[in-house]
């Protein structure tokens, strides 16, 4: 395996790993919700909060340590590759630097569609009480940007071979 | 001026204006999170602003996307060549760009109203934050993408 490819594959492990914790903390916030609306005996959009703070923070903090990790040692192979210019430039390529930019784009849609729709239930309902919506929102801004970069680079990367 | 000039100068002035209210309206929640109503009664009476600002946007958005859907179509039918000058790599290249700034303030906002209420228990109640963040995001993304058009314009 060549430095490229490894740099590649660093990165890919980096991205899958950040995808699968921000699913998590996502799937955390959904999938407890009928549960909870069972056991408190009131409907899923009117639960009080601060019902699974401690498992979502330790979830948070595990995640967070985890990529740092593998960011850390991503960063710096990195940067003793592209010391050399020829490797820089094949390795930041326009097509790559796309690829991030559309995932940013599936990221903010996500993120203004969940918006629209709490506005909508803000104006017409009694408002979505969902535990911890910014925490909602943005898990399934973070969940779709690395769920986003990793279709996207696999799509170029099938291109090039 | 020729068809093709009109069309993205109309285009242009249509994305400005959306740029221009959703940055009233944002500035209009910032002084009501910052001062509170009484402050703005002079300009509309309560809630006024917000509805009258909210309908202006969204219909000038659907407004600017139709007109645009369709003028791009009579254009295009007329003169095949134009779909590749009005649909070029760099105005795409560029809505990309906007995407960005846009999506970091969407997820800065959702950050900035839960932190300072865990840390300080500093109590974040802004009615129709979900507008909030909306007007905040088309903004940035109108703003990023005037932005980078003039500057890859100029270039």
């Amino acid at each position: 395996m060549n430095k490229i490819e490894r740099i590649y594959r660093m990165r890919r492990s980096v991205l899958i790993c950040a995808f699968i914790c921000s699913l998590f903390l996502f799937g955390m916030l959904c999938i407890p919700l009928p549960f909870l609306s069972l056991l408190s005996g009131r409907p899923p959009w009117n639960l009080p909060g601060n019902y699974y703070m401690a498992i979502y923070v330790i979830t948070g903090v595990l995640s967070v340590v985890l990529l740092l990790i593998l960011m850390t040692r991503y960063f710096l192979f990195r940067a003793s590759t592209l010391k050399d210019p020829d490797m820089r430039r094949a390795v930041d390529d326009e097509r790559i630097r796309i690829n991030w930019l559309r995932a940013y784009r599936a990221a903010f849609l996500t993120m203004a569609g969940i918006h629209v729709i709490f506005l909508f239930f803000e104006s017409h309902l009694y408002g979505l009480g969902l535990p911890h919506a910014a925490w909602f929102s943005s898990s399934a801004g973070l969940w779709t940007y690395f769920g986003a970069a990793i279709f996207y680079t696999r799509e170029s990367k099938n291109e090039r071979a | 001026m020729s068809a093709l000039e009109r069309f993205e100068r109309i285009g242009l002035f249509g994305l400005i204006g959306i740029f221009l209210c959703s940055t009233l309206l944002f500035g209009l929640f910032l002084f009501r999170i910052l001062y509170s109503w009484n402050h703005v009664h002079f300009i509309f009476p309560r809630e006024k602003a917000f509805q009258v600002i909210v309908v202006v946007l969204f219909l000038s958005i659907v407004f600017l996307a139709m007109w645009r859907h369709l003028r791009l179509k009579t254009l295009t039918e007329k003169n095949p060549s134009l779909r590749s000058v009005l649909k070029d790599e760099h105005t795409r290249t560029n809505w990309l760009k906007a995407f960005r700034p846009a999506f970091f303030l969407l997820l800065t906002i959702q950050l900035a109203s839960k932190i300072p209420t865990m840390i300080w228990h500093w109590p974040w109640d802004v009615p129709y934050q979900s507008l909030l963040s909306l007007s905040a995001a088309v903004m940035t993304l109108t703003g990023a993408f005037l932005f980078y058009n003039r500057r890859s314009a100029h270039e």
